[in-house]
């Protein structure tokens, strides 16, 4: 066996520093910059990653951005979708070269190159075409070849460039790299240092027995480490499956119909798919090209040309699913709650998978509606009354309380699967005390004197105040949006009879409303 | 419409209250209430100061207190506002509180019982309180019949004309639903009605800094505390006119806060506080006896009393007697006493030295008729208040055994120490209102070390740019609100602690005067007022101090006695040349108060022959003294560089021994007096001036009261402003002359041990770290070059202290097993109890006899070669590494008796030796210090070829040429009175180089001279008399060592 191990020094650096536009410096004395990575915190921008060059300059990781910039490097943010990026490119470099190919961590990635050798001559031979792979990808890397994956893994770390370590003389070729390299624990790496190893040839030197009796197994497999005697599998990486489907339409669709018709087929396949890997939909995503250029379609809709031409629609659903009919019922819904604003091209149907959720039953469990009736009548009541009303809240779901003197502050909290802990029953309320709360309040004209309303006109009432009681003062969240309120409790004669009601003065807007009426 | 504002917290209720008692009584002048009580939550915390600054508005303040009262103490407990009437009532009200306190533990609810509230109900007037009282937990809990129970008890309780119903309308439907039954149940029972508006902060706006206390109290930020908030910011003080307006439906509530403030008669003015008699044996009268010890102590002091001293005696005797001061005497001369019976060093300090009496009680060691030193500065008839006697004691168990023989003497009641009210300064404020408005803890800290690191600050170094440097955006709204909420609760009270050392004690019991709580350590009482405030209402104090110093000399005299077979006599220390000699060489590492570097550059200059020398040493590196000039002015005519002038010919015999220089506060009372005319009661009024926080406004207001007298002494206008400088310079502190013969007395005791029997001195001072100015590494640098040999620590040798060992005719310094870090105390106690029994002859027979000992331990103590003897018992070598490789393999072993005798074969390692570089990291890393050669020694040859002077060369360098030094930083200082420039202290194996960076070069190279151990510094040489300092040009680090070696940064 012959593995490769591909090394990426510095790599969240390398993979921030690979996407900057040329500068002067050449490509290859870009890792000679003094770079230094910071992260931002909530307030706070810190180093968290600093190059050699940096570190020469003075500067050290927990430095503050402000800090790091008197040194004169280049400060760059820290990116992590740079590092996946370019992750995933030195996977797609090193499948290039070989069907096995492990990701081994963050900017390490190994390969088997058992029979390789035909194709692309010698290890070393490999190695330089690795090296040269990766620098086109904007990467120095270092590549190591020997015959078990953490043998190189360890070469790669320690040497730079390209390098072959030959079977048996793993002892001989890792023998002066620091043992930094072997990545020992920081409790471990404290007590080596303690007794003056520095190198992988200092620890080698040791009797395994002696070491193991100090250190335990951690001890020897280090020791191993150093000797190139630690056998491992490789872990093949699995690309993750991309359940997707496109349809490119002939002609623009612009009915919803048509447009469903497609779908479920599309639909359909997908899920064909995801059964014959036991998966289920946690989210589908739906992407529609739209041709916002038509002239029918602009002579009709009167808008002006800057249109997105893109429309997408995410479905997340609370549980995996895989009912096509519940599926597509829930992307009409949403679709008739969100029209897109041009006729379609071109649909793109993704489904994220999951693994189905078992649930064991319970005796003692209320029997509930099923997860997937629940959310398309949910889907059906946001598509007639909206996700959300003017506070940002959402519209469908279950009531939550909130702790806050706001009165009549809630929130909504999407529907849970039932527990089987019992709700405490609320405590009875007398009819008399109740108060019908109008939401949204109804804004009212109200006639004040001598400190206290007299007249209220709203909602079509107009009438003199016949008593009063307030004002109830209250007010919060000064440290952000502030509420502050003046509430009135107010009886009122109409045709029917004497009336109750809650009024308030919005302090803030001087604006009054009525709250509610007292039953 | 007249109305008195009866139920008020302030920010004394710890988080439970958002005024500071300064601005309600601003409040109350601006809404022109007359009046106002301050009920703080189970304490009178912030009486005094209320009391003090209505009292100078012209107001009346009340007192009372929230008690708590339940016969299970909760956090819940209902608090009644107790208000107090008489001095019956207020002597209750602290005994109720201290009760109450004592009952429990520091910091722990606690709640007084219904039988001790009846106790202590006489002369207290309850109300029913606002949502946490009595009346509404009653309704909570019961309704109306329950309340209805509850008056009729308090009416049983206190009496039927002093239970009131209290009312509050905070806009509250709730309340109000409250307020109708509490008025109901007040007209069947017939009890007063009574308005109050339950303030809590003076102005609405101030609600936002009770949310952001309730938080920190609840631990929670302010997104999430909900309902904890208050539900509006209506609990502010309210005109007259505003509450009759919320109370024009029941105008008696209005009328009758009035009348109720009325029968309050009692205020702090009549706190009924006597100082505690001393028992003298006989039934004697106080003051008999304490002539009779004065003149039996003025014969052991003087030996022939000359009629000098009779008549300073006779005059300060009568004095007492007419004050009625005896007792105060004789329980100071008691505690002196007892420190000599018990061996314990002592020594008075501040104005006390002042007195010929006190000398004579052997209360101080300065002779003040010798050193003519002023007594009206101790005592003076004029004043109002208690004399200040101020004890050092040595710091630790000494100073301790003192304390609880005063706690024995006096009774637990009878004594307590003084509080420290801990108020928020911009670190505190910035982390725990950034914490409440949920900023994360990095920020924090980060935020936290940005504010105010140095004692310097730029005069342009806003909140706003700091919390800018600190990486936060001073534009974003949130920011903004930590900043507002930073600036507003600055000075606020956060929480009680306890003064270092000043003590209350009192006639009868202590507790009637002051409420009195436990404090965190064992059998210590606290009383709720601080110095400050127990001061203002004339409570007497003794301060028993803590010295390190004395610790030193104690510890030094022992040692003394045991190796070198001398007694030392602290008292009668001869006046020695080669002790001055040393001194006015600078050579004064280690010694007190003289070994700062200021202290060390002027001392060559000042060149002290005698004892006063040394005084005038001492008080010269104060910030008065060196902001007015006065410091420049005494070395230069010192020196003879600078005539001796007089200001004026009037001032010649005030300031003929300090050179016509004013260094001494007893001066400028003296200057005041003759030069200005002021009176003792004038004089007297400067001297707190000078002493007060507010020093410069206060000089400031009396200067034209100086002006105009020495006017009339034919000053002038020129002389006058001279005088009015030093006045002005003197606000910035300086010492009083008594106070600093004090410390020049310590400081001669501590040279002269250190020159004539070092290793005893050295030793004393190493076990008494952390004190003075030096890390134990630059003193053990400073005891070699004196020749002392140093001796590792060694677990067949060491004890917990350092300990001096005989070799032949030489004593050298063993190294102790507490200078190894992370060592804990209890694992040394272990290794000598075991080592007593037989020595230890290998390391697996060390780990398996002390199996106590943790892993780090063993390698603490393997890396500081601890372990070597161990190791090496039978005659052959081994190294620290082998130390190290035994102890990872029999650490942890769990003892047993199979094992016991079994001889480990593996003595060595397969490890290398440490090389020299490893040794030193390796004796920093352990111990933090070396006892080889100073790192920068190891360098040398090649520090010289780059050109680097060692300390003792760049004392050879002439004035004026440029030079390079370098070294470990042994010292950063940026102190306030030198506008932004650095002081770096470099030290190297010869000594110390003094580098002084300005404020441009500081800003050039902030980054290098703060971060770096080691540092080369180029500058300009100024060579003045051998006082060698290098004016830093350029800074740069320079790579000497890995070891972890500490400077001593003041910020």
């Amino acid at each position: 066996m012959l593995f490769t191990c591909v090394f990426v020094p510095f790599f969240p650096i390398q993979t921030v520093m690979r996407n900057v536009p040329e500068t002067s410096q050449s490509k290859d004395k870009r890792p000679e910059l003094p770079v230094a990575l910071v992260e931002a915190g909530e307030n706070i921008v810190r180093v968290v990653l600093c190059n050699e060059a940096a570190s020469a300059c003075g500067i050290e990781a927990g430095m503050t951005k402000t800090q790091a910039e008197q040194f004169g490097a280049l400060i760059r943010d820290k990116s992590a979708s740079a590092e996946q990026s370019a992750q995933s490119a030195l996977i797609e470099c090193a499948f290039s070269f070989s069907p096995r190919v492990e990701s081994t961590a963050p900017g390490i990635v190994t390969l088997d190159i058992a029979g390789l050798e035909r194709l692309f001559g010698s290890p070393a031979k490999i190695n330089s075409a690795l090296q040269a792979a990766a620098a086109s990808l904007g990467l120095k890397v270092n590549v190591a070849t020997a015959h078990d994956p953490d043998t190189a893994l360890i070469a790669a770390r320690g040497i730079e460039g390209v390098s072959v370590v030959p079977q048996g003389q793993e002892e001989q070729c890792l023998g002066p790299l620091s043992i930094d390299v072997l990545s020992p624990s920081p409790e471990d790496r404290e007590i080596l240092e303690e007794w003056g190893i520095q190198t992988c040839k200092d620890l080698a030197k040791i009797l395994p027995v002696p070491l193991t009796e100090r250190l335990g197994q951690e001890g020897l497999r280090l020791w191993k480490l150093t000797r190139g005697e630690l056998r491992r599998s490789l872990v093949p990486f699995d690309p993750p499956r991309r359940f997707q489907e496109v349809a490119e339409l002939e002609e623009p669709v612009e009915l919803l119909e048509p447009l469903l018709f497609v779908i479920n087929r599309l639909l359909e396949n997908i899920l064909e798919k995801l059964n014959a890997r036991a998966l289920f939909v946690q989210e589908l995503h739906l992407e529609l090209s739209l041709d916002v250029r038509s002239e029918d379609w602009h002579i009709n809709q009167a808008r002006h040309k800057e249109m997105p031409q893109t429309f997408e629609r995410t479905l997340a659903l609370p549980v995996p699913m895989q009912d096509p009919k519940t599926l597509l019922k829930l992307l009409h819904l949403d679709l008739e709650a969100h029209p897109p604003h041009a006729p379609i091209l071109r649909i793109a149907l993704t489904a994220e998978p999951a693994r189905p959720r078992y649930t064991q039953g319970n005796l003692f469990l209320r029997a509930a509606p099923e997860a997937e009736k629940v959310e398309v009548l949910q889907a059906k009541l946001r598509s007639i009354v909206g996700e959300t009303d003017m506070l940002n809240r959402n519209t469908v779901g279950a009531p939550g309380m909130v702790d806050s003197h706001e009165p009549d502050s809630f929130k909504v909290l999407p529907f849970m699967a039932s527990c089987s802990e019992k709700k405490a029953l609320p405590a009875p309320q007398s009819e008399e005390d109740m108060l019908r709360i109008y939401r949204p309040p109804r804004s009212a004209r109200v006639r004040v004197a001598r400190d206290a309303p007299v007249h209220i006109a709203f909602s079509g009432i107009s009438s003199a105040i016949l008593q009063s009681s307030g004002p109830w003062r209250c007010a919060g969240s000064w440290w952000k949006k502030k509420w502050e309120r003046e509430f009135w409790d107010i009886e009122l004669r109409l045709t029917a009879g004497l009336a109750q009601y809650r009024i308030y003065r919005d302090v803030l807007t001087n604006g009054w409303f009525v709250a509610g009426k007292v039953n | 419409m007249r109305y008195i504002e009866l139920h008020g917290r302030s920010s004394y209720s710890f988080l439970e209250g958002a005024a500071h008692p300064d601005a309600l009584a601003y409040g109350c002048v601006k809404l022109e209430l007359p009046a106002m009580a301050l009920l703080d939550r189970n304490g009178v915390y912030g009486s005094p100061a209320f009391h003090h600054i209505m009292k100078l508005n012209g107001l009346k303040a009340h007192v009372g207190a929230e008690v708590a009262v339940a016969d299970h103490a909760t956090a819940k407990s209902p608090y009644y506002p107790l208000l107090v009437r008489t001095q019956r009532g207020y002597k209750n009200l602290s005994r109720l509180i201290t009760t109450t306190k004592l009952r429990a533990k520091k910091n722990t609810p606690t709640a007084a019982t219904l039988l001790e509230l009846r106790q202590f109900a006489d002369g207290l007037v309850c109300l029913t309180g606002d949502e946490d009282g009595p009346l509404a937990d009653a309704l909570r809990k019961g309704g109306k019949e329950e309340a209805k129970h509850l008056l009729e008890r308090l009416k049983d309780i206190f009496g039927p004309e002093n239970v009131h119903v209290e009312l509050q309308r905070h806009f509250r439907p709730e309340q109000e639903r409250r307020n109708q039954i509490a008025v109901e149940l007040a007209r069947e029972l017939h009890l007063p009605l009574i308005a109050t508006n339950g303030v809590l902060y003076p102005t609405p706006q101030d609600q936002e800094i009770l949310d952001a206390f309730t938080c920190i109290k609840n631990k929670c930020t302010l997104d999430n505390a909900g309902r904890l908030l208050a539900v509006n910011a209506e609990r502010h003080l309210r005109t007259a006119n505003e509450m009759a307006q919320l109370f024009r439906d029941l105008p008696e509530a209005i009328s009758n806060t009035v009348e109720l403030s009325s029968r309050l008669e009692f205020t702090l003015e009549n706190l009924g506080y006597e100082f505690p008699r001393y028992p003298v044996p006989d039934g004697g009268e106080e003051i008999d006896f304490l002539c009779a010890q004065v003149w039996k102590g003025a014969s052991e002091r003087y030996g022939n009393i000359t009629d000098r001293i009779r008549n300073q005696l006779e005059r300060e005797l009568a004095l007492i007697r007419q004050l009625k001061l005896a007792g105060y005497f004789l329980i100071v001369w008691d505690i002196i006493r007892f420190c000599r019976e018990n061996n314990i060093l002592v020594q008075g300090r501040g104005s006390a030295a002042n007195s010929a009496v006190c000398y004579c009680l052997r209360i101080t060691a300065v002779d003040p008729i010798a050193m003519e030193l002023l007594f009206e500065r101790f005592l003076s008839e004029a004043r109002g208040e208690w004399p200040d006697i101020d004890l050092d004691l040595p710091s630790g168990d000494d100073r301790e055994k003192v304390i609880q023989y005063v706690y024995r003497r006096y009774g637990p009641r009878g004594v307590a120490m003084t509080a420290n009210v801990i108020t928020y300064r911009a670190r505190s404020a910035a982390r725990e209102m950034g914490k409440v408005l949920g900023f994360g803890t990095q920020t924090l800290d980060r935020l936290s070390g940005a504010l105010g690191s140095w004692e310097w600050k730029d005069p342009n170094d806003t909140l706003a740019i700091q919390f800018r440097r600190a990486g936060l955006d001073s534009a974003h709204a949130r920011i903004q609100r930590l900043m507002s909420l930073c600036e507003r609760v600055q000075n606020m009270p956060r929480h009680l602690g306890q003064h270092s050392g000043g003590m209350i004690v009192c006639q009868g019991m202590l507790d009637e005067v002051v409420p009195l709580e436990p404090a965190t350590m064992e059998g210590r009482t606290v009383c709720q007022w601080d110095k400050d405030a127990a001061e203002s209402l004339g409570l007497i104090k003794i301060d028993l101090l803590g010295l390190g110093a004395l610790g030193a000399v104690r510890d030094s005299v022992e040692l003394i006695k045991r190796h070198y077979g001398k007694e030392i006599d602290l008292a009668h220390l001869p006046e020695d040349s080669k002790v001055y000699k040393t001194i006015a060489s600078a050579d004064t590492v280690g010694t007190f108060q003289i070994e700062s570097r200021a202290q060390m550059a002027s001392l060559p200059l000042n060149n002290p022959q005698c004892r006063y020398d040394l005084t005038t040493q001492v008080a010269i590196i104060r910030p008065g003294p060196i902001e007015g000039q006065a410091t420049r002015h005494f070395l230069l005519r010192r020196q003879g560089k600078e005539p001796v002038t007089y200001t004026h010919p009037i001032l010649e015999p005030i300031l003929k021994r300090t050179l016509g220089v004013v260094l001494f506060q007893e001066q400028l009372l003296r200057i005041a007096m003759v030069a200005a005319n002021f009176t003792a009661a004038e004089a007297e009024e400067l001297r707190r001036a000078l002493g007060s926080k507010r020093s410069e406004q206060r000089v400031k207001a009396l200067e034209p009261k100086l002006r105009s007298g020495m006017t009339a002494n034919g000053l002038n206008r020129q002389q006058q402003d001279e005088v009015i400088t030093h006045f002005r310079s003197f606000a910035k502190y300086g010492f009083p002359e008594s106070h600093a013969a004090s410390f020049a007395l310590i400081a001669y005791s501590t040279a002269y041990l250190k020159v004539h029997y070092l290793a005893a001195y050295e030793c004393a001072l190493l076990n008494n770290w952390p004190m003075g100015f030096y890390h134990p590494a630059s003193l053990i640098q400073d005891a070699k070059r004196h020749g002392l040999k140093y001796r590792m620590v060694d677990v067949n040798r060491s004890e917990w202290n350092c300990t001096l060992e005989h070799e032949g005719t030489e004593i050298v310094l063993r190294m102790g097993l507490r200078y190894v870090k992370g060592l804990k105390e209890e694992s040394a106690r272990l290794i000598i109890a075991e080592r007593s029994r037989r020595i230890f002859h290998s390391v697996a027979d060390f780990c398996r006899r002390v199996p106590g000992i943790n892993k780090a331990e063993l390698r603490m103590l393997a890396i500081s070669s601890a372990l070597a003897s161990a190791g090496e018992t039978d005659g052959t070598k081994s190294h620290r590494r082998d130390a190290l490789w035994l102890v990872q393999k029999y650490g942890g072993w769990i003892r047993h008796p199979l094992l016991e005798g079994i001889v480990e074969n593996d003595r060595y390692s397969p490890l290398l030796r440490m090389t020299l570089e490893d040794r030193l990291v390796a004796d920093y890393e352990a111990t933090g210090l070396t006892l080889s050669q100073h790192p920068m020694g190891y360098r040398r040859d090649s520090l010289r070829r780059m050109g680097i002077k060692s300390g003792v060369e760049l004392t050879q360098v002439p004035d004026g040429r440029w030079a390079t030094a370098a070294g470990h930083v042994s010292c950063r200082q940026r102190p306030g009175t030198a506008n932004g420039t650095m002081f770096i202290t470099l030290e190297d194996e010869t000594g110390f180089a003094n580098v002084i960076v300005p404020k441009n070069t500081v800003q050039e190279h902030w980054a290098t001279a703060c971060n770096h151990k080691f540092l080369k510094v180029r500058g300009v040489v100024q060579n003045d008399g051998g006082v060698v300092h290098l004016l830093a040009k350029s800074i740069v680090p320079l790579e000497v060592s890995a070891a972890r070696m500490q400077s001593h940064d003041f910020h």
